[in-house]
């Protein structure tokens, strides 16, 4: 009766670690009250997750008007923001760096 | 109790007896599971957050349209809305886009009009005069910038516009604020070239939050060129969101879900001539068809629940102790500056009972027919497979 | 009588083309504590009339009574208990079940019941040790000789303490010392009033004082006088 009783064992630690992570996780301080005087005080309105453009940065506040976009209040993005590469035409301006000299 | 822990030492021992080709499934199956697993963790964490820190965003935001697009906002229009009844505050807001050529990253420049403030998760503090700025932690790592540093923006007349690095987000908001590039307003308008009579949009709140799609609707009425984006709308946002970048990736689960199941079918349907036989004998002897499909079942169990068990660890790992390394390729598409995921656990137990049904049961039953097929046939014909 | 068989028939790929007959109305009484040899050449049909007197399939026609009940018609669990209750069986191959120990084959018949390990594990060092294989009880069947293995076999089939022990070729890859301990064996376990059933084409164990009626078959077929 080894085997089955290592079994057991195993199968039940693997579960009481599963249960302990779940409970850790849920009792971790995901320092919110941070997280939403942030977002009160610079008025934000969304996460910061995809930046190629604008109504993915933005997609609670993008416009009706995007490309390949054909009914008003359908986000487009789903299929082509994640598979068409973006391509800004025109766009040349470039962020420079001066760094400070220490004493 | 006692006869199930006897069945269940013979079905162990049948899966060492072929250990190597058991192994191999239990760790075709832990990653399946893990690969599931990780996108319902990663999905639900990203979920919570947006559904708890955005409960802070504005109640309402008011664009203006033009020919279908955003446009910018009259400041006179903020005076229209400050008078409605119900309105408590009215804050017209500036920000707006920045594209670097040479990263080839977009950045989002935020207007801050008040007096500066301390924030706790801000390193160092925020602008306070017009030449100063505070940095996302995705700005600051792509340029290697530091406070005390300064950054060099090109405005709309083509000049260079230095501003001195006061303030550095912490890298634990940077689902809030990676890309952001904080000035002060006036400094921020001077930069767009925008019009003083005009905001990008405008942001409200009301004395009532029950009552914020009724003040949305006078906005509207009022103010027949707007378009008022209330709280709720923005957090539904996230939520269908989500649902689609998951389904993203739940497409390329699902399908190495079905590849597995086509694997597990393969090998149970094609039931070896050695575990037939091994079926034929032990009716021979006296084990009744239950019996054999008891087994067969604790064999499948502990096969499926072991990978679950598995799977569903190393999905948390992954995320949440990892940042997701496997699924931050997917879902960063062509983003250049992309946030690292420090995101607190938060599980849906119902998506984990789906997922357990959907791994569980398929494996299970392409355990248990084939095996009952053979069970109900006569003994004697098993064993002379 | 405890076993009755009347007017069998078994077919196999029954209505297609390759229809093999492998009994053919064939009819026979096995009283209790009976030894009785089949005898005849490979293909005779005497493993298919062991499997269906030993409840291990069911006749395409005819009949088989066990202890005055007819067994022919029966569900497939209740030929199981039937089997595991009443009969032993030693197969032609020995068909033990390779890479676990010797308790764990001779305990296997027992493994299903409610029957406690501490229990099941006594009775299978008894059994071992009458068959003079205790000292292997924790070996791979794989490390054993034929003989050994055949004890096994043996072994296994007594663990329920059956009323009636099947043997299929018992000898077929023995030599004839080990044939001869063999049937030393079943001779004692005929002495404690098990009903024994040998199907054999070995002249050796036909001309043995165990075997009290020997029955011939053919093709299928049961040749010359087939009751007690």
């Amino acid at each position: 009766m080894i085997r089955s009783l290592f079994f057991m064992i195993l199968t039940g630690t693997g579960a009481l670690l599963l249960s302990a992570l779940f409970f850790h996780g849920h009792s971790l301080d995901r320092k919110m009250n941070d997280k939403r005087e942030l977002v009160r005080i610079l008025s934000l309105t969304d996460l910061a997750l995809f930046s190629e453009a604008r109504y993915t940065r933005h997609p609670s506040q993008a416009d009706l008007f995007s490309a390949f976009q054909d009914f008003p209040g359908v986000f487009e993005h789903f299929p082509s923001g994640s598979l068409v590469m973006p391509t800004p035409i025109g766009m040349t301006r470039r962020i420079k760096i001066i760094k400070e000299r220490q004493p | 109790m006692s006869r199930q822990l006897k069945i269940l030492e013979h079905a162990l021992s049948g899966l060492l007896r072929r250990k190597y080709k058991n192994l191999t499934l239990l760790i075709a199956y832990t990653f399946t599971v893990a690969a599931l697993g990780s996108v319902l963790f990663l999905t639900q964490a990203l979920k919570t957050e947006a559904s708890e820190s955005l409960t802070e965003a504005p109640e309402l935001v008011v664009q203006k349209l033009a020919a279908g697009r955003h446009d910018l906002i009259p400041i006179a229009y903020a005076e229209t809305i400050r008078i409605l009844p119900g309105i408590e505050k009215v804050t017209p807001r500036v920000w707006g886009y920045y594209y670097d050529a040479l990263v080839k990253a977009n950045f989002t420049l935020v207007g801050f009009a008040e007096k500066p403030r301390d924030l706790e998760l801000l390193e160092g503090r925020m602008p306070g005069a017009a030449d100063e700025c505070a940095v996302g932690s995705g700005v600051a790592g792509i340029f290697g910038a530091e406070i005390g540093d300064r950054l060099v923006l090109i405005d709309a007349h083509e000049q260079d516009q230095l501003y001195e690095i006061t303030g550095r987000f912490k890298a634990s908001s940077s689902l809030l604020t990676n890309d952001l590039i904080l000035l002060q307003e006036n400094a921020l308008r001077e930069f767009f070239s925008m019009d003083r009579n005009l905001a990008t949009d405008i942001a409200v709140e009301v004395y009532n939050p029950l009552e914020v799609s009724i003040m949305a609707q006078k906005v509207r009425f009022h103010l027949p060129d707007t378009r008022p984006i209330t709280r709720n709308e923005i957090l539904h946002t996230y939520d269908t969101i989500f649902n689609w970048r998951s389904g993203m990736m739940l497409a390329i689960a699902v399908a190495a879900l079905i590849a597995f199941c086509m694997l597990a079918w393969d090998k149970a349907t094609g039931i070896s001539a050695g575990e037939k036989r091994e079926i034929g004998i032990l009716k021979a002897i006296g084990w009744e068809t239950a019996d054999i499909l008891t087994i067969k079942f604790w064999e499948g169990l502990a096969v499926s629940l072991s990978a679950f068990i598995l799977g569903l660890i190393t999905a948390w790992l992954h995320v949440f102790t990892l940042g997701a390394p496997g699924l931050t390729p997917i879902l960063k598409g062509w983003s250049v500056i992309f946030p690292t995921f420090e995101l607190a656990p938060a599980v849906d137990f119902y998506q984990l009972f789906v997922l357990a049904f959907l791994t569980i049961a398929p494996y299970l039953a392409c355990t248990l027919i084939p095996a009952w097929k053979v069970a109900v046939s006569d003994p004697e014909q098993a064993m002379r497979s | 009588m405890l076993i009755k068989a009347e007017n069998l028939c078994k077919l196999y790929n029954r209505q297609k083309p390759d229809e093999v007959t492998a009994l053919d109305s064939v009819s026979l009484e096995i009283a209790a504590g009976e030894v009785v040899a089949l005898k005849g050449s490979s293909g005779s049909g005497k493993t298919t009339l062991l499997s269906l007197l030993g409840c291990m399939s069911r006749p395409t026609s005819g009949r088989v009574q066990f202890a005055e009940r007819d067994v022919s018609r029966l569900p497939e669990r209740f030929l199981a208990r039937i089997r595991r209750d009443n009969f032993g069986f030693v197969f032609q191959q020995f068909n033990l079940i390779r890479d676990i120990s010797v308790m764990e084959n001779v305990l296997l018949p027992l493994t299903p019941s409610s029957m406690p390990v501490a229990q099941m594990k006594a009775r299978g060092k008894d059994v071992l040790e009458q068959l003079n294989i205790g000292h292997k009880a924790k070996a791979k069947v794989n490390q054993l000789s034929g003989g050994e293995q055949q004890r096994v076999a043996i072994a296994r089939a007594l663990i329920s303490d059956p009323q009636v022990i099947i043997a299929d070729e018992p000898t077929a890859h023995l030599d004839s010392k080990l044939s001869e301990e063999l049937l030393d064996i079943l001779s004692g376990l005929n002495a404690n009033g098990k009903t024994i059933i040998i199907a054999t084409h070995d002249p050796f164990v036909c001309r043995h004082p165990l075997i009290k009626r020997t029955v011939e078959m053919s093709d299928g077929r049961l040749l010359g006088a087939v009751n007690p």
